[in-house]
């Protein structure tokens, strides 16, 4: 919806931005430091995220600041850049960043309003650090089941099983991709084929079927949990990074445009 | 079944700590110890799994803390050595926490971004790296001189390196977009038009244009937010000055194709917006018609019922070599047909009618003798062209002005003569016959002293130099009709020279003489008078020189107002009223040529630019659209309806229709934008 | 922990460990030895009991045997602080000991100053936090500074009471200290009634004092056996506490009374007590056994019921339901000073009918009633209500919390922008469900997170880190409803329960916002808070010394590793509020005060 209300309002925007060059002063240096200005105030977010104490208004505050300062970054850029496409060097790569700055943030900003819905309502809620602790603890109850199956129980299905579909399963990060879109058809498909067995078990193994099949849907659901609370977090890996090699481009720019600009008269 | 992962009691669960730089190596595989590595990314093993065991009694118990894990169950050795067995992992290599790898992934993208700018900036060939893009095609024809940077002809800071460039900002000058226009000027316009060709729309002042244009608070849009701001930093931007940069408009480095003239309609309307929005749609209607000269009077609706007889627009108009202005033929090649038809004698029939007296005696009485031919001279009043000559003689002036005192003689002889008898100063009649004797003499001097006389008392007549060139030409004229001014005097005062010189004349002695009009070839159209004291003229054919010369003359000593003194002044008078008067004796060229401002109303040609150079027209296109030939009447439409005489011509056109510009020039049809027909630099009239 | 079964206990038995072996201190445990008995029987006030009005299964020899215990003081040691929370009384067998009104630095009784950092100290925090968990000064710890002010036992030794009281100019005035002599009661209003104790009461020699420690259990129970002793405490109550108890209350507040209807008041109020005293203790254990909470809750007032008076709830919470199919459901609690009955007996009152209560009233834990009985209410609340309020429109905020009330106060936010499709209800029965079965109920600034917001960026807990010195002081985890996680964070209890038994004070009410904090110095790291607190939100950790490279700290002595308690202290310290909400990017963490309903439900349902 909002992405669509600002791709509407770009495209309104479109023809002032082609003419307001002409406007009889130096108005693409003043949206040249204007966008620079706002391009810092933006970054300078993650330097009140480290000052917690003195009273600088909310986080939550300064997001929504980032949030609308950033869509106007994207409008003053436009002007800066009269809607074209550099063709210099340097400046098709500073074009080049800040798409990707406006992009990730972008897409950071639909990660951030789409993922915790989707966590709260699925499996337990775990702390990111700790999601190898639990895999491993339900690893090691898995292990602790199969072994119980192969001392009560002459058949070996339950064991067969877990070599052939549980190790892998249990022994890191599954389908990750997978949980990121959302899709439930690997959990779904092993405890189907979990309960396709239960009619070779006897009546001890199919109580320990029970708990094996509770155990995969914890699995998994920790595992959708662990790629998305990673996305969450991996985003940033980009736009934090990118936002300081666009702060030193920036920098550059302005240096080499005042330099061939106002220099050497 | 929701089976939970998470313990929340104090003993099940502590502290998770995501500041922490580092975290324990086993954490990866679900197993980290209770403590965690210390801040420094040391493994705390060795300090968690010790204690310091207490002697109870004889025996040694193990003192390890809750927090890690409690009293071990082995104990410690017999001998009081700590023998935890926990925690179970040996020593970790702790690894840095996802948090911490961001930030040194962000300091490494920074170094990497710093190493790049610094790898580009100062290789050899960082001006290419640093270049906007691709000059244009013409631009890029340009040569620099030897050994000097392609770069360095427009951006001096080229010729200095990258560590020059960083200190560049500090030493910035603040006229850069001025010199950098000079190199645009320097090419693109005359030393004259650099003047104002930074101006808007070439405006030498504000009020030139359109008043919308002043009220820039009118912008709309977020365009007007910017500006604003923009004027916040620098001031607001002085239309009347030499302001923007050429790069404001005409964008450079953008690719040889790129042609850095054509704007687009929304560029003009970043001021224009609210004015209207397209050619089609709010574009005022025009208001004016044709433009006409100011010079020749012609009633177009008056010749159209001739178009029946084989006359049409194109019998007059014809399309100049661009095709751009439709021209009007001379005189020859489009009146001559008609107008000299019916003359018998080839001249135009209203011109020979009216001769032009020249110089005439006026009739006066003296009390005390004086040389002048009293039976001959039965002038009435001084001619125009006399008064004007005598003005330039200082002694005569204070008389002429006496004569034309609007609330005396107003130019009436007689009626001045009663006010010299009332005021007893009949004396000043004589004053005035030796002016007039003593022009005549100098009229009919045909030596080289007479020519420079003839020229003082122009220059002064008309308050303009001697080197002025209308000046020149009527003292070459007066110089060319020498021979009738001395048949002239010969015929009414042959001993004019003794009289000057102060000797003893009588007027009886002067002997009559029957000449008429003088047919000799150079001196046609001259008449010296048998027996009125007169010399007439009359022209010989359409832009007679004498006549020609001597309106020019004046209509250019109009308007030469500057430093007058009080006889300038009187001058000046004079010759207004002169001109009044001979715009009378000269009936038949203000039929046609009527005279405005300073310019003498000859030529018909170049009126399209002087009237409107903020818009262009190409006729020759359009022409050829018509269907019919000559059909100019799709667009000039004649004006029938009688109009206000006082305007210069009589019957006009009705302003140009837009609809029918319209008809074409529409979205999908011919271009209607707004560079097809304005122009941003011009000049104005 | 993937524990499915979990093993069941044995209910836990009164008396299965006597008073007088309850104790941290190990050389303090002891059985009471018969000639301990004796001579306890020789004094007042139980020689004075009739030991055949108990019942056989709470014979008082037991009683006395099991719940109290004789403790010994020197002079100078502190027997209660003010500002304490205690669960015992104490009977002064020999010696005197003296309350101490005013005059004591919160020094002088293990507790921090109260001080708040300047702003540009914490700004500089945030550069020189320890890069290693949990490093402590060790200069400032006592153990290292002066072993004598810390006793093994815990006991703080309150430095200099002789001069406290005689070398100041009114020393011996009444203003500052009583004596309180050789066979008096005191700490029976703390015990009984879970408020703080009043004043600091110091042994006051010569030589050793002896005191009885009863606790509140047997102190109730004697009571209810031995009328005197109920009658001695009541009137105790009734002269010191009753009318700051009744000013608790707005409604009694608001309304205005004469000196002769005050005094009618408080001599026909009754006072009654409900549930356990240490109900954090059978909670958790009832939890534990999945019982059915609200069942095992002691009823209170009952719906359907004729109101017998005006409930005012002196301390603790109580649970209002109201019977739904066949159970009840939960609408809402009262906290200290809510009243419960005031418009049934308005409308009874005043229409000649006869209203039978409508909702059902139980003790949440423990709730402390004041009871105004009916004939009391209507001749003096009554006609001093009509008399505040002529008119008859009486403030919603006094009438008490009635069903209807608390569904407009939960309802404001329904009626939503689309129209006929209702927004969903976050803050209704189910969660006052969870917060009273969960007794969340007793937070003032419990942490609430929005898991529809949180991104689990973890900001929260770095801001909060960045405050202590680079150790956070909660977990973001914690028992979820729907998709509203109460976070393991301190929630600064109305009732706080761990600082009942704290030996040497270091947990303790901040001067300023009275929240709960603990003084680091003093901790001894015993863990009776963190145990003590129902839901787990305080942490022991072993602590590091900076001056030894941050190396883990060791008691010489016991060779053991020296260990704190920690917990959030709302940012006491710094200015600006609790670091955690103002570090939310999101807005999805919020302290809520769990008394505030309209707030919390605002919050719930934005």
């Amino acid at each position: 919806m909002s992405i669509a209300a600002l791709v509407l309002v770009l495209l309104m925007l479109t023809p002032y931005v082609i003419g307001y060059r002409i406007a009889f002063s130096d108005v693409v240096v003043t949206s040249g430091w204007l966008l620079f200005a706002v391009v810092v105030f933006l970054s300078s977010y993650n330097l009140r995220k480290k000052l917690t104490y003195p009273p600088l208004l909310k986080s939550s505050t300064w997001l929504q600041m980032h949030i609308y300062l950033g869509i106007a970054a994207m409008v003053i850029f436009l002007f800066h850049t009269s809607g074209k496409v550099p063709t210099g060097h340097l400046d098709i790569a500073l074009y080049a960043l800040f798409t990707l700055m406006v992009a990730s943030g972008l897409f950071g900003f639909y990660l951030t309003r789409t993922i915790p819905t989707t966590l709260s309502s699925r499996g337990n809620e775990v702390i990111f650090e700790r999601i190898p602790l639990f895999r491993r603890q339900i690893k090691d109850r898995v292990e602790q089941i199969i072994l119980q199956s192969i001392e009560q129980s002459a058949s070996s299905i339950l064991a067969e099983f877990y070599e052939s579909y549980l190790m892998y399963f249990l022994s890191g990060p599954r389908n990750v991709l997978l949980h990121l879109v959302r899709s439930e058809r690997t959990s779904y498909r092993l405890r189907h084929e979990l309960r396709e067995s239960d009619r070779y078990l006897d009546e001890q193994d199919k109580v320990l079927a029970a708990e094996l099949d509770d155990l995969i849907k914890l699995k998994d659901d920790l595992d959708f949990h662990y790629a998305r609370q990673g996305l969450l977090k991996l985003w940033l890996f980009f736009h934090i990074p990118m936002t300081l090699v666009l702060l030193i481009f920036l920098v550059a720019h302005i240096v080499l445009i005042y330099a061939f600009t106002y220099g050497g008269s | 079944m929701r089976i939970p992962l998470q313990e929340i009691g104090h003993r099940d669960s502590q502290y998770e700590r995501p500041n922490q730089q580092w975290v324990c190596g086993w954490a990866k595989d679900g197993n980290p110890c209770m403590l965690g590595p210390d801040g420094k990314g040391r493994c705390t093993v060795a300090a968690q799994s010790i204690c310091h065991p207490v002697k109870d009694g004889d025996r040694w118990v193990c003192t390890r803390s809750d927090v890690l894990g409690g009293a071990c169950t082995a104990g410690p050795s017999p001998t009081g050595e700590c023998a935890c067995p926990s925690p179970e992992q040996p020593p970790c290599q702790p690894v840095r926490s996802l948090r911490a790898r961001r930030t040194r992934l962000t300091i490494g993208a920074g170094l990497f971004a710093v190493a790049v700018l610094l790898v580009w900036l100062m290789s050899p060939n960082s001006l290419t790296m640093v270049s906007p893009g691709t000059l244009s095609a013409a631009h890029l024809a340009i040569e620099p001189p030897p050994g000097v940077p392609n770069c360095q002809v427009c951006h001096q800071g080229a010729e200095l390196g990258f560590g020059s460039w960083l200190s560049m900002i500090a030493s910035q000058t603040e006229t850069h977009s001025v010199e950098v226009n000079q190199q645009c000027l320097g090419c693109h316009f005359s030393e004259t038009d650099q003047a104002i060709a930074m101006k808007i729309h070439s405006a030498a002042e504000l009020s030139e244009i359109s008043p919308a244009v002043e009220e820039l608070s009118m912008l709309a849009g977020p365009t007007s937010f910017l500006l604003g701001l923009s004027d916040q930093v620098y001031g607001e931007p002085m239309l009347d000055q030499t302001q923007g940069a050429c790069s404001t408009c005409h964008n450079e480095h953008e690719g040889a194709a790129h042609d850095m003239k054509v704007m687009s309609d929304v560029q003009c309307q970043v001021c224009h917006t609210n004015q209207f929005e397209s050619f089609n749609d709010g574009h005022p209607a025009f208001t004016s018609a044709t433009s006409i000269s100011s010079g020749i009077k012609f009633d177009h609706a008056k010749h159209q019922p001739r178009f029946d007889d084989g006359l049409d627009c194109q019998s007059c108009h014809q399309a100049d070599a661009e095709g751009k202005t439709m021209l009007v033929s001379p005189f020859e090649n489009s009146c001559q047909g008609c107008h000299e038809q019916r003359s018998k004698d080839h001249h135009g029939d209203a011109i020979k009618k009216n001769p032009v007296p020249f110089l005439q005696l006026p009739e006066m009485e003296f009390e005390d003798p004086v040389y002048w031919p009293a039976e001959l001279a039965v002038g009435e009043n001084l001619t125009p062209m006399m008064t004007l000559l005598l003005a330039g003689d200082d002694e005569a002036l204070p008389l002429l002005s006496e004569i034309y005192d609007g609330d005396g003689a107003a130019g009436d002889m007689f009626e001045w003569f009663f006010i010299l008898e009332d005021e007893g100063e009949p004396e000043k009649k004589a004053q005035l016959a030796t002016a007039i004797k003593k022009l005549v003499s100098e009229l009919a001097d045909y030596s080289s002293s007479g020519e420079k006389a003839r020229t003082v008392r122009l220059s002064k007549a008309f308050s303009l130099e001697a080197t002025d060139p209308e000046l020149q030409t009527l003292q070459a004229e007066l110089s060319a009709a020498n021979f009738v001014m001395q048949m002239f005097k010969q015929r009414y005062l042959p001993q004019l020279e003794d009289d000057l010189a102060g000797e003893e004349v009588d007027a009886t002695d002067d002997e009559e003489l029957t000449t008429d009009w003088i047919a000799s070839k150079h001196m046609s159209g001259w008449r010296v008078d048998s027996d009125e004291g007169a010399i007439s003229y009359r022209a010989v054919a359409h832009s007679d020189s004498w006549l020609k010369t001597w309106i020019e003359t004046l209509v250019k000593s109009q308007g030469r107002t500057a430093q007058m003194t009080s006889m300038d002044e009187m001058r000046a008078d004079i010759r207004a009223l002169m001109l009044d008067e001979l715009s009378g004796d000269f009936k038949s060229c203000t039929k046609c040529h009527t005279v405005q401002g300073e310019a003498a109303p000859w030529s018909a040609a170049g009126r399209l630019y002087d009237a409107s150079g903020f818009t262009k027209f190409n006729h020759r296109p359009h022409m050829a659209m018509l269907n019919e030939p000559g059909n100019c009447l799709t667009c000039h439409i004649p004006k029938n309806e009688s109009s206000d005489a006082s305007i210069a011509m009589p019957r006009g056109f009705l302003p140009h229709d837009k609809a029918t510009c319209s008809s074409c020039h529409a979205p999908g049809k011919a271009n209607n934008t707004c560079l097809n027909c304005h122009q941003y630099h011009h000049e104005r009239p | 922990m993937v524990e499915v079964n979990t093993p069941v206990r044995d209910k836990p038995k009164r008396w299965d460990l006597p008073f007088s072996m309850d104790f941290t201190n190990e050389a303090e445990r002891r059985e009471m030895s018969f000639s301990d008995l004796n001579d306890l029987f020789a004094k007042k006030p139980f020689s004075e009991m009739d030991a055949s009005r108990f019942p056989d299964s709470l014979p008082l020899a037991s009683i006395v045997a099991n719940d109290t215990r004789i403790r010994l003081y020197r002079e100078g040691d502190a027997i209660v602080r003010q500002g304490d929370y205690g669960n015992s009384a104490f009977l002064i067998l020999d010696g005197d000991c003296r309350a101490i009104i005013e005059g004591l630095d919160p020094a002088q009784l293990g507790r921090q100053a109260d001080h708040s950092k300047s702003l540009l100290k914490s700004v500089k925090g945030l550069f020189t936090n320890a890069l290693a968990p949990e490093v402590r000064d060790s200069r400032l710890y006592p153990q290292h500074r002066d072993k004598a002010v810390f006793d093994p036992s815990g006991t703080v030794f309150v430095q200099d009471v002789p001069n406290i009281l005689e070398l100041s100019p009114e020393s011996y005035s009444e203003a500052r200290h009583n004596i309180i002599p050789e066979g008096s009661l005191f700490g029976e209003l703390a015990a009984l009634g879970r408020v703080q104790r009043s004043v600091t009461v110091v042994a006051a020699g010569p030589g050793t004092t002896r005191l009885l420690e009863i606790r509140w259990q047997g102190l109730r129970d004697l009571m209810k056996y031995d009328n005197g002793l109920r009658d001695h405490v009541n009137e105790l109550f009734r002269q010191n506490g009753l009318k700051g108890a009744f000013q608790m209350s707005p409604l009694i507040q608001a309304i205005d009374l004469d000196e002769e209807q005050w005094d009618q008041l408080l001599a026909e109020a009754e006072f009654e007590t409900f549930g356990s005293y240490d109900w954090h203790g059978t909670y958790q254990q009832l939890r534990k056994r999945d019982e059915d909470l609200l069942t095992q809750e002691p009823v209170v007032q009952e719906e359907g019921q004729y109101p017998n008076g005006l409930l005012i709830i002196r301390a603790g919470f109580a649970r209002m339901s109201r019977r739904h199919g066949a159970g009840e459901y939960t609408f809402g609690y009262l906290g200290i000073g809510d009243v419960h009955g005031l418009q049934e007996l308005m409308h009874n009152v005043s229409t000649d009918d006869n209203s039978p209560i409508q909702t059902t009233l139980r003790a949440a834990g423990y709730t402390d009633i004041v009871r105004v009985p009916t004939r009391t209410f209507e001749q003096v609340i009554y006609p001093a209500m009509m008399k505040t309020w002529p008119d008859g429109n009486f403030p919603e905020k006094f009438l008490g919390e009635t069903m209807e009330r608390r569904k407009t106060a939960m309802s404001t936010r329904r009626a939503s922008w689309r129209g006929d499709r209702r927004k969903r209800e976050f803050s209704g029965a189910p969660m006052m469900e969870f917060l009273a079965e969960n007794r969340y109920i007793n937070g003032t600034a419990t942490m609430l997170i929005d898991l529809d917001r949180c991104t689990r960026c973890d900001d929260c807990v770095r801001a909060c880190a960045s405050g202590h010195n680079n150790n956070p002081r909660f977990i973001r985890h914690g028992k979820i409803h729907d998709h509203h996680m109460i976070a393991n964070a301190c929630m600064h209890c109305a009732d706080p329960v761990c600082m009942i038994g704290c030996p040497t004070g270091a947990i303790h009410r901040s001067e300023g916002g009275g929240e709960v904090v603990i003084n680091d110095v003093t901790c001894i790291g015993c863990g009776t808070c963190a145990n003590s607190c129902p839901y787990e939100n305080i942490r022991l950790v072993n602590v590091r010394d900076q001056s030894q490279d941050d190396a883990l700290m060791v008691d010489p002595v016991k060779g053991k590793a020296i260990v704190k308690a920690t917990k959030c202290d709302l940012c006491v310290d710094h200015h600006g509020g609790p670091a955690c909400v103002r570090a939310c990017p999101h807005d999805a963490l919020t302290r809520a005060d769990m008394d505030d309903l309209l707030d919390l439900s605002e919050w719930l349902n934005r």
